[in-house]
């Protein structure tokens, strides 16, 4: 897992947007607090590991992988891709950069360009790189992301395709220029749940299968044991708990986590067990100061909170940005948790079937 | 239908008019009796009658489509263009450039045309050419705005991101994504734009701000007027009035027509794809 050089690493990302000033504020040259949207992100991405991002909307998760696709400057942090600094790259290591990292985006009804064939629309990546032998690639492409018969598929456009076959489209223009990582902004939400499933498989088979590795973004607790293996929660900006897929939701530590698995439906009508409610909703990332971000929201609220919890080791394989583990010894995480622990254990029979499709 | 066929008898006229008149625009035509006919009801040699000037009526009004569809073409071509480049380039780079491209825009929103067009003509001197140009320079306004907001919306539409995120380059971008997606827009104000511009171009010749000598049909309104026979002549001063009107509804109607089945064709795909 640990090799020397990490395919991705990212080091105390942030990225805040200014907020458009109004004539008022510009009058009296007040600066308006910006958008703290992603606030110190840090992991590593090996080569042919998948790591899930998790988060409910507007907790920067699509502003963190559009960030790392170059298509926003980092306010600071750095991003190093195969050990070298994003913002050093010159105009062909931008190219190659280009080539090697695809993103899939969320929305497969405007990822396609409308007047676009489906041929022409892979052909383009291949053109972009020059890259030979178009037609064999596009037909293999294709048949890799099972839109076979090929020829039914290759002169169509995109609104002769269907929800799912335009989300297969655009994964094959991600594959065909043969990525080492691709970046994944929830590629299911869209999509109805047999479809998501077919996709989500379709996903896992290409980190097993061609190497690839995955950053996979979702709010979606239920799909990502499918295709990751690491998993970051994220709220409001900040990464509160992270870790292998298993151990997070088997053994969820921060309350927000154990908030978001106890919403995750069970396909069980006697099932019973404890749910953790939130009261109310994620605040705006503006002007958020110091202090644990979910703290106005958890039930475990402490007087410590109003201090920014770092993140603490509680294993080699997960972290937990929470004063509740703050000693990370067991005895003390017990009593705090106590209140909650039929939720962890509830999840952990859920989670767990998921972990075996892994 | 019937439009299409009307805009493709004005052109048709505007290419062979000149060579299946009878007579010139600016031969005066002789009675019997040797005398020139000033300003004779129509007859059968001459269906729509004579002007004052002893000219026939129909040979002037089908020396007349060409002007007309040069006005069209010249000045549909510059506010396409102008209104193109402006539009995209506002639109996609945006930022410092977009503004000052809109802000550009907004001056030419300002600018009274007619007044704008006296001037101009009491700097160069009148002309045909010199009218349409008048036209096309202002506007391409409309098309301008209009395409900048059709721009920033698919410029942030995710296919544009995945073209971007593949790295193609920016000129790329516009000729390949952002210009076939607004091209239907771009099409219809192109047809409401020459219609607009045959309008005015009219109304430049009725007041005199283009060359008198070249048999427009809004210098054969102008003639009329200026004869002082508007309405005993009905024959010389309403056709081309008339013929002006249906030109230009037929363009309008025409654009309107190509988009909607440009729309239509896109929901029938859908519809298929189920």
């Amino acid at each position: 897992m640990t090799s020397d050089m990490p395919l991705l690493q990212v080091k105390n990302l942030e990225k805040y947007y200014d907020q458009q000033a109004g004539i008022v504020d510009w009058i009296l040259r007040k600066d308006s607090d910006p958008v703290q949207a992603v606030d110190g992100v840090s992991f590593r991405l090996d080569e042919n590991e998948s790591l899930g991002v998790i988060g409910e909307s507007g907790c920067g998760k699509t502003t963190l992988i559009e960030t790392l696709i170059g298509l926003h400057e980092p306010t600071s942090g750095e991003i190093l891709f195969k050990g070298t600094d994003v913002s050093t790259f010159d105009k062909g290591d931008w190219k190659q950069f280009r080539r090697e990292v695809q993103m899939i985006f969320q929305d497969p009804f405007n990822a396609l360009d409308p007047k676009l064939s489906v041929r022409e629309t892979l052909e383009e990546q291949l053109k972009i790189h020059d890259i030979d032998e178009r037609d064999r690639r596009i037909r293999d492409v294709l048949e890799q992301v099972e839109l076979s018969p090929v020829d039914n598929y290759l002169d169509r456009l995109p609104k002769q395709l269907s929800g799912g076959q335009k989300q297969r489209v655009s994964i094959a223009r991600a594959l065909i220029v043969e990525p080492e990582l691709i970046l994944a902004d929830e590629p299911v939400s869209m999509l109805d749940v047999s479809t998501q499933a077919a996709i989500l498989q379709l996903l896992s088979d290409l980190i097993d299968d061609f190497g690839v590795s995955m950053v996979y973004i979702s709010h979606d607790l239920s799909t990502v044991s499918y295709v990751c293996h690491q998993l970051q929660v994220m709220y409001l900006g900040r990464v509160v708990e992270s870790g292998a897929t298993e151990v997070v939701l088997n053994e969820p530590k921060h309350p927000y986590t154990r908030a978001l698995l106890s919403a995750i439906p069970i396909p069980d009508s006697e099932a019973e067990r404890e749910r953790t409610e939130l009261p109310g909703t994620p605040g705006d990332p503006i002007n958020i100061g110091n202090g644990c971000r979910f703290r106005d929201r958890c039930p475990d609220r402490m007087e410590l909170c109003d201090k920014t919890p770092e993140s603490y080791a509680l294993s080699t394989d997960h972290h937990v940005a929470c004063h509740l583990h703050s000693e990370h010894d067991d005895q003390g995480d017990l009593n705090a948790v106590s209140s909650s622990g039929d939720v962890a254990n509830g999840q952990s029979i859920s989670a767990g079937e998921g972990g075996d499709e892994l | 239908m019937i439009y299409l066929g009307f805009i493709s008898f004005v052109l048709l006229l505007a290419v062979i008019g000149p060579l299946i008149v009878p007579y010139g625009y600016n031969e005066r035509i002789y009675g019997p009796d040797g005398e020139i006919l000033f300003s004779a009801a129509p007859t059968l040699a001459h269906p729509l009658g004579t002007t004052d000037s002893g000219y026939d009526v129909l040979s002037r009004i089908v020396y007349g489509a060409r002007p007309t569809v040069v006005t069209g073409m010249v000045s549909g071509f510059m506010i396409f263009s102008i209104g193109m480049t402006i539009g995209v380039v506002s639109g996609y780079v945006g930022g410092r450039v977009g503004n000052i491209l809109m802000r550009f825009t907004d001056l030419t929103y300002s600018i009274p045309l007619i007044p704008f067009a006296l001037v101009v003509v009491a700097i160069f001197g009148s002309g045909f050419y010199v009218s349409i140009v008048i036209i096309g320079a202002v506007l391409w306004r409309g098309l301008a705005r209009v395409i900048r907001s059709q721009v920033l919306q698919i410029k942030e539409r995710p296919f544009i991101l995945a073209a971007k995120t593949s790295g193609a380059s920016t000129p790329y971008i516009i000729f390949k994504h952002v210009l076939p997606n607004v091209a239907p827009m771009g099409i219809l104000f192109l047809a409401l734009g020459t219609g607009y511009a045959i309008v005015i171009q009219a109304g430049l010749a009725f007041l005199g701000v283009t060359d008198p000598f070249v048999p427009s049909w809004g210098i054969m309104v102008r003639n009329a007027y200026e004869s002082g026979m508007m309405s005993s002549a009905l024959w010389w001063s309403l056709p081309p009035g008339f013929l002006i009107s249906i030109t230009v509804l037929s363009l309008f109607m025409l654009g309107r027509r190509l988009e909607s089945q440009i729309t239509q064709n896109e929901e029938s795909m859908i519809a298929e794809a189920g």
